[in-house]
């Protein structure tokens, strides 16, 4: 049979290394049950992130001064409260009729494969939904992000192409699907063939987050990790990769974390597709992809047209105040392209550079940027604009979609100077 | 004849009435709704700043009305989630599966039985 080699594995180093059995963890049974046990939303403390809702913790965005994002003030981004997961229990399962050799990995065999350092910010499809409120007067549905539900960390991984080089990619393959059976019954989602082809060393499964474990908010004992797209992609307390010939529709690539509008083409399943808690009817758009070029400044937005969450820092209509005289103004910027340029105006005056702090790594990591500003009495609006080294700029309209996503318009932030 | 009209009209009426009320544990969970969960979900369950509850298949990811009571009793209301009695629980949970035609005529719901009752649309 064919097979499709993306990593430079040698079998028989598998054969030493996979020494398990075909003993079924049966964790599709242990997902609401463990739910059921963990009576705590979240594991850890979460007084440094902005009630956004039930599950979901934005960062403060305003507050971030540093290149990684400490896990405390990383955001989060579940459906369900944390999961307990049974490590003993626990299994990685790696199957489908896209593979020729199946097959189950404990937490210690996956900690024992090749892995890779890298730092890589994580965005939510739905980071900068805000603007679609407050700048575009656009009714889309979802959490009030502002522009927090992006943080950068420095992930510890093993690379998708060594876990398909051991599985045995067939050429037929289609879409690898990243599930989880501990968080509720219908959390994953699919990637194409083709992003595991062309990115086989830059996905994959993490287990370490800046120097540590995974924490259990952001997936232990481990989780995918799909640089570029949307957080959705990267499937936290992962136990299962399967390996299609045919594509997959789930919750999260039909009824959320899709495109839908009338600027967004509607995608149609094939007839042997397979649906996990998910039907054709709910698909009405297109799965939201890969993320694009974002800035911010690290000042709270003033809210006018949407509700600020509960802990916000200011009310309605309330600008944030900096005092008069020269001030160093700060912020990020972020692209899956890497980022070439920050841009900043001050009341619609003229675009100036910012300066880029390093480092300055490219790919899927942000840039700090700084730029000094002589701030006099009054209000004023300070507009950020980043150009990607795909070429990529910030622009000032995007397309209505119903549940607020790829928002990247220029972010307009108000300042009462006193 | 004005009298017979009347007792007409107000048998009329009671029927009106005893097919309109709610049962108790429903009648309950729709004042605790209203209370603490209709500023973001809507008044009736349509959504708002927070996710529609009413509507085909939107309670379906739980499965089943145990795991529905489960989620709601951890992480509700929003502001003060697990501030609620019990029953309140249980009797919101049962005013939603109703408004969704999910709850069996006469069914009281509890620990015993809500996990036989399922959420999955009929296929």
């Amino acid at each position: 049979m064919d097979q499709v080699r993306i990593g430079g594995f040698r079998r028989r180093d598998f054969m030493k290394l996979v020494g398990v059995g075909g003993a079924s963890a049966m964790l599709g049974s242990l997902g609401l049950q463990a739910q059921a046990q963990a009576q705590r939303i979240f594991a850890k403390d979460d007084s440094k992130l902005l009630n956004i809702g039930a599950t979901v913790r934005s960062a403060k965005w305003w507050e971030f001064t540093s290149y990684i994002t400490p896990v405390d003030r990383f955001f989060i981004r579940s459906r369900y409260p944390v999961p307990t997961v049974d490590l003993k229990a626990w299994r990685l399962k790696v199957h489908g009729d896209g593979v020729s050799r199946p097959f189950e990995l404990t937490y210690d065999d996956l900690l024992k494969l090749p892995s890779r350092r890298a730092i890589r910010y994580l965005e939510c499809n739905g980071n900068g939904r805000t603007l679609f409120w407050e700048q575009l007067n656009m009714n889309v549905r979802g959490g009030n992000w502002g522009l927090g539900a992006v943080s950068q960390g420095e992930w510890e991984y093993v690379p998708i192409g060594e876990i398909l080089d051991r599985a045995g990619l067939k050429p037929e393959a289609r879409e690898v699907l990243f599930w989880s059976g501990i968080d509720g019954p219908d959390t994953g989602r699919p990637l194409p063939i083709s992003e595991v082809l062309n990115r086989p060393e830059e996905i994959g499964i993490a287990f370490g987050m800046n120097g540590d474990p995974l924490t259990p908010d952001h997936g232990f004992p481990a989780r995918a990790l799909v640089p570029g797209w949307g957080g959705a992609a990267s499937t936290k307390w992962i136990t299962e990769i399967k390996v299609s010939t045919n594509r997959f529709w789930v919750r999260m690539n039909t009824r959320e974390e899709a495109d839908i509008g009338p600027d967004y083409p509607v995608e149609r399943p094939g007839p042997n597709d397979e649906f996990r808690a998910a039907t054709p009817e709910d698909i009405r758009g297109v799965m939201a992809r890969r993320q694009n070029v974002k800035s911010f400044l690290t000042l709270p937005l003033t809210l006018r047209k949407s509700r600020p969450p509960a802990n916000y820092p200011l009310a309605v209509g309330e600008r944030p105040k900096i005092s008069a005289g020269l001030q160093v103004m700060r912020g990020y910027a972020h692209s899956p392209f890497g980022i070439r340029q920050v841009l900043y105006r001050i009341d619609e005056g003229q675009w100036t550079p910012a300066t880029l702090v390093p480092p300055n790594l490219g790919g899927v990591s942000w840039v700090r940027f700084e730029f000094p500003w002589q701030a006099s009495r009054g209000v004023h609006v300070l507009e950020t604009r980043a150009i990607d080294r795909a070429g990529n700029m910030q622009p000032f309209a995007v397309p209505f979609n119903e549940l607020g996503h790829m928002n990247n318009v220029v972010p307009r932030f108000e300042v009462e100077v006193v | 004849m004005t009298a017979a009209l009347l007792l007409v009209l107000s048998q009329l009426w009671v029927g009106a009435q005893t097919q309109t009320a709610l049962p108790p544990q429903v009648a309950l969970g729709q004042k605790v709704y209203l209370a603490h969960c209709a500023a973001c979900h809507g008044q009736k369950g349509e959504g708002g700043s927070a996710h529609p509850l009413v509507g085909p298949g939107k309670l379906r990811s739980y499965q089943n009305a145990f795991n529905l009571y489960n989620y709601t009793k951890l992480t509700m209301p929003f502001d003060r989630p697990q501030s609620l009695k019990d029953e309140e629980y249980w009797a919101v949970v049962a005013y939603m599966l109703h408004a969704n035609d999910l709850l069996p005529k006469g069914f009281l719901l509890n620990a015993d039985n809500a996990r036989a009752l399922s959420l999955l649309p009929a296929r």
